[in-house]
């Protein structure tokens, strides 16, 4: 850094005071102006030169802000003016000057002089001052710093006199530190071995850019050809191989022991092995993998997706419509987006190795932006940066919806939707505005507020022309583990009632313990002996022919003495909603979807309905009742019949069209007893019917 | 949150605004359920699935509504499909099955061999029985005794004009014409209660006494008057109640029992004649905690058990015992006493 060096002169002027600045030049330029003097001999005028600049440098160093860049010019200057000295006789400042400089460098040697009488003056101040450190070190390459300042390799060091710290390091090697007593004028030699611990091993890999992960670590990748090396190109040839079709990867130094390796490039089978590494006492030479060329893989990838024809799109490109098979397709890790416009998307990423075909049946799915989370002042920032880190990756991994990620650059968006003040319209807007901005259907933000002692974590779901929100709420127990409130969050509940079940008896097939809402018939008790014709011998055996797969399944069984068939509907269920504020929102974006992407009768029938249930719990049941009466059920979906009447009375109910709903619950009154409300069993309709009667004011007591 | 009137509104699914939180739905199940009305209970408890179907007091509503919805193989259902359901739900739902499954297992009342002997005249004189944490309790006009199965010392106290035992939760306590007595001290009845004839657990923690003029008295856990109601069956001699809180009355004079829910509507009469069975009068009879009942027939000393659909499983006609009085846990353990063998024994169902 280029200073300037600056006189103050202070007068004592009569009002007003004056500061002058007399700028008197660079320290370069001082310092080449007393060399130009020296040179010419004119001595006396170089101290005079020098004399101010070293004042200027003494006090920099005095008040320790002397520059590196700065102590080579201090150096220097008392060099200059120290031989200045010597040729006029002023032995004694000349010594004072070597002093000076012996203490900023002791290994530093005159150079503006070939005088062999000054030099042995220079000496004999030296050695009046300082030592020698005669220093072997083993590698050669070994970092080596004396009191904290570096030397390069083995040489011989002069230091001042008194203690000194000596370190060595190296990669793949010990460490290394001593203390070193130097008198002045005397030498001390000192050979340092530094010991290894790891050592350096080479790959060399074809194809270019192949990863390679140590122990489940990048390591590097592939770049350098090995033909630029010499020891490289001659170690490939040894083998065989050509240099110049191989690329080296330097691994980092590895501890001794078994090492897991990975090298994997795209299009191309991964190689998994173990090295063991052990060390070489003597020189620890770097060890060398032989030649590695990985074996081009492809796989032919179908993709298809529910509903069909949506666009496939695989790491930014386009590959058409669903049904779609894309021969030769290179193996590796890809980014699989499946999306139908107005009908949702897929996105998910794949890891497609070692297999010469997959198969992706895409969901469409709606999307999800999550926000991010806002927090109370007591919660800790390390908290809520890691609960925030931490949620972003556990809702990725939601399978119901695609998650998209915020890039919104105010940090007090997500406030927005906590804070009091903000009115709902406000916050629906901004639901709109940034849906529609990422192309998302709902929109996830969550807030970590204080309770005390405790962190309680909210987790809310808006959806744009839904008022309100859902929201989820859970103690905050780790903030690296928040998937207890995202599993919370997750569509797919557990539910206490579910399903067809079986007991067995000892006797024939198994006792149906409870029927599907679809069984055509079939009733608790009756005891199934086949089902497609398979013999069914336990309730764990009966049970897995049920998994909501909409087949029809061929059932014989016997009620009593008698023995019958039946043809039943392996049904998908159909959800009924227990309330807002909980889950309506995400179940409403869950079915609305279904609706949309469902193209087979009993799917779309089952969806239908639940959405229409959502509706209900949502307050809109006209919009429910457009959903049932549009509802067309076929033969087979007649089992529906009943639930579509009932979700109608329960809307009609809400519409205050109380005759029109007495209608419909008389004549679901006439069903058999064991009628159940949707497909799977689950819910008892009767009671529900009698109970809506009742409410209604036509219904009987019990 | 909304109000009871709203609630009363509450349909399933339910729209916004309507639905009250889950602890309030709970409570309205279970008045709901107590109060003889198990579709209401039902849809209340629908309504409260997905805030509390991990909540155990939740389950056993749902476990109960089912079966006072008369759909006992879905309360079995219910409890067979979940994960960690109790060792004690397990059992009452496989005793469902057993008594009200389509593979209905007779009732075998197998003896066991040990006797347990009791002096001549208590056994004489015994009204009435109980058997409750390892002791045997047995009741005359004049006393209540206790007998330890283990062999520890019989103890008694004396107890004038006790009519009837309770066993079962907590301590027994003793009726009498006029009283309640524990262990814990003696409740005199209200006067309104003429000649306390029978009595029994009333869901929610009170006692129905039943007394000698065919009136049925709601007494809360203080002893106070509830309910009153006149029951129009002639000579009611006892009165039992389920975990539904479901009411029987026996008739001394019909010797059938009548049957009402939880909110005293009538539901049925069990006349055991009727169903075939071996049965002419009547002395005494036991739901267990679903309504399934087994009478003791007064000439033939003989058990014999009916489920809650009337239908017949077996009797003990064919055993080489006889019960003039007994007890039953309402699974597979009953205690019975032979007054002229002067004996006590255990008969597994």
């Amino acid at each position: 850094m280029k200073k300037i060096l600056a006189l103050l002169l202070l007068t004592a002027l009569p009002a007003p005071a004056q500061v002058i600045m007399e700028e008197v030049g660079t320290l370069s330029e001082q310092l080449d102006k007393a060399g130009d003097q020296f040179r010419s001999y004119k001595f006396e005028k170089s101290v005079q030169t020098l004399s101010t600049l070293i004042s200027t440098l003494d006090d920099w160093e005095k008040n320790g802000s002397l520059q590196e860049s700065d102590e080579a010019v201090y150096k220097k200057a008392l060099e200059i003016r120290a031989v200045s000295y010597f040729h006029l006789g002023r032995e004694q400042n000349a010594r004072e000057d070597f002093s000076r400089l012996v203490k900023l460098d002791p290994d530093v040697s005159p150079e503006i002089t070939s005088s062999s009488k000054i030099l042995r003056f220079f000496n004999t101040v030296r050695d009046s001052m300082a030592g020698s450190l005669v220093l072997t070190v083993t590698p050669h390459d070994a970092e080596i710093t004396i009191d904290g300042k570096a030397f390069a390799g083995s040489r011989t060091i002069r230091l001042l006199e008194g203690l000194h710290i000596l370190k060595a390091s190296a990669m793949g090697h010990n460490s290394f530190t001593r203390e070193i007593l130097v008198a002045a004028g005397k030498s001390v030699e000192e050979s340092i071995s530094l010991k290894p611990n790891a050592r350096k091993v080479f790959f060399f890999i074809r194809p270019q850019g192949a990863k390679l992960f140590v122990d489940g670590r990048l390591a590097g990748s592939a770049d350098v050809a090995a033909s630029e090396k010499p020891e490289w190109s001659q170690y490939i040839s040894g083998t065989g191989n050509d240099p110049g079709e191989f690329f080296a990867i330097e691994a980092l130094y590895l501890p001794p022991g078994d090492h897991r390796i990975e090298i994997s490039a795209p299009c191309h089978a991964t190689r998994k092995f173990t090295i063991p590494v052990s060390l070489d006492a003597v020189e620890n030479k770097p060890g060398y993998i032989k030649p590695l060329e990985l074996q081009m893989e492809t796989l032919t990838l179908m993709v298809d997706s529910h509903p069909r024809s949506a666009v496939v799109e695989i790491d930014g490109t386009k590959y058409g419509s669903t049904p779609v098979e894309i021969r030769d397709f290179c193996s590796g890790s890809h980014t699989v987006r499946v999306f139908k416009e107005g009908q949702g998307e897929y996105s998910q990423k794949l890891e497609l190795r070692g297999v010469r075909s997959y198969r992706l049946n895409a969901k469409l799915r709606p999307t999800l932006l999550w926000l991010g989370s806002s927090m109370d002042q007591e919660v800790s920032r390390e908290a809520g940066s890691l609960f925030q880190e931490s949620m972003s990756s556990a809702l990725s991994n939601i399978e119901s919806f695609n998650l998209v990620l915020s890039k919104e650059e105010n940090p007090f968006l997500s406030d927005t939707f906590f804070t009091r003040g903000v009115s709902a319209a406000e916050q629906e807007s901004a639901v709109k505005q940034l849906c529609s901005k990422y192309r998302c259907e709902g929109l996830l933000v969550s807030k970590l507020s204080s309770e005390g002692e405790n962190v309680v974590a909210s987790l809310r779901l808006y959806v744009p022309g839904i008022s309100g929100f859902d929201e989820t709420t859970a103690l905050l127990l780790d903030a690296r583990e928040p998937s207890f409130l995202v599993k919370k969050f997750d569509p797919a509940k557990d539910v206490a009632l579910s399903g067809p079940l079986f007991f067995s008896d000892g006797g024939e097939g198994v006792v149906v313990l409870r029927a599907g809402g679809c069984w055509n018939g079939i009733a608790p008790g009756d005891r199934i002996t086949s089902i497609e014709g398979e013999a069914q011998k336990t309730p764990v055996e009966a049970a897995k022919w049920f998994t909501g797969s909409g087949k029809k399944l061929a059932v014989v069984y016997s009620r009593g003495p008698e023995v019958r068939s039946a043809e039943i509907l392996d049904a998908q269920p159909v959800f009924f909603c227990d309330g807002d504020g909980a889950g309506s929102r995400k179940q409403w974006l869950r079915f609305n979807q279904e609706v949309i992407s469902s193209e087979e009768e009993f799917p779309l029938a089952a969806a239908k309905l639940s959405l229409a249930s959502v509706e209900i719990g949502l307050g809109r049941p006209l919009v429910a009742l457009d959903i049932l009466d549009g509802l067309q059920l076929a033969e087979q979906s007649a089992c529906l019949v009943p639930t579509r009447k009932y979700l109608r009375a329960v809307a009609l109910f809400h519409l205050g069209r109380l005759d029109e709903a007495k209608e419909e619950l008389a004549a679901l009154k006439a069903l058999p007893e064991g009628t159940r409300l949707g497909s799977d069993g689950k819910v008892l309709l009767l009671p529900l019917v009698e109970d809506l009667l009742k409410m209604t004011g036509d219904g009987e007591r019990r | 949150m909304a109000s009871l009137g709203l609630a009363a509104q509450l349909t399933f699914p339910p729209s916004p605004g309507e639905k009250p939180d889950d602890a309030r739905l709970l409570a309205t199940a279970r008045r709901s359920l107590f109060g003889g009305d198990p579709g209401a209970a039902y849809k209340h408890l629908l309504l409260s699935e997905s805030g509390m179907a991990g909540d155990e007091e939740w389950r056993e509503l749902l476990f109960l509504t089912l079966i006072g919805l008369g759909k006992p193989l879905d309360a079995s259902a219910f409890v067979l499909g979940q994960k960690n359901a109790s060792g004690r739900d397990r059992m009452r739902s496989e005793l469902l099955l057993k008594r009200e499954g389509p593979a209905r297992e007779p009732a075998r009342f197998l003896p066991e061999t040990q006797v347990f002997r009791v002096p001549k005249e208590v056994a004489r004189k015994a009204v009435s029985m109980a058997a409750a944490g390892g002791s045997v309790f047995v009741l005359t006009p004049e006393a209540f005794y206790t007998y330890p199965l283990d062999g520890s010392p019989q103890a008694f106290r004396t107890i004038a004009g006790g009519k009837e035992i309770l066993d079962g939760k907590g301590e027994p306590l003793v009726l009498t014409s006029s009283s309640i007595v524990s262990v814990s001290g003696t409740t005199q009845l209200p006067l309104r209660i003429n000649d306390a004839a029978s009595f029994a657990r009333a869901p929610g923690g009170g006692l129905y006494i039943l007394d000698s003029a065919g009136k049925v008295f709601l007494l809360d856990d203080g002893g106070k008057i509830i309910e009153e109601r006149q029951i129009l069956i002639r000579k009611p001699s006892k009165i039992r109640t389920d975990e539904l809180g479901r009411v029987f009355i026996l008739s001394d004079s019909g010797d059938d029992i009548s049957i009402y829910s939880s909110g005293f509507d009538p539901l049925f009469v069990l006349d055991p004649a009727a169903s075939g069975a071996p049965v002419g009068r009547v002395s005494d009879f036991r739901p267990d905690f679903a309504g399934n009942i087994i009478i003791l027939e007064k000439g033939s000393k003989e058990l014999s058990f009916f489920n809650f659909s009337k239908r017949f499983l077996g009797s003990s006609s064919d055993k080489a015992f006889q019960a003039d009085l007994f007890s039953w846990d309402g699974g597979g353990s009953l205690t019975v006493l032979d007054r002229k063998k002067s004996s006590v024994m255990k008969v597994s169902l």
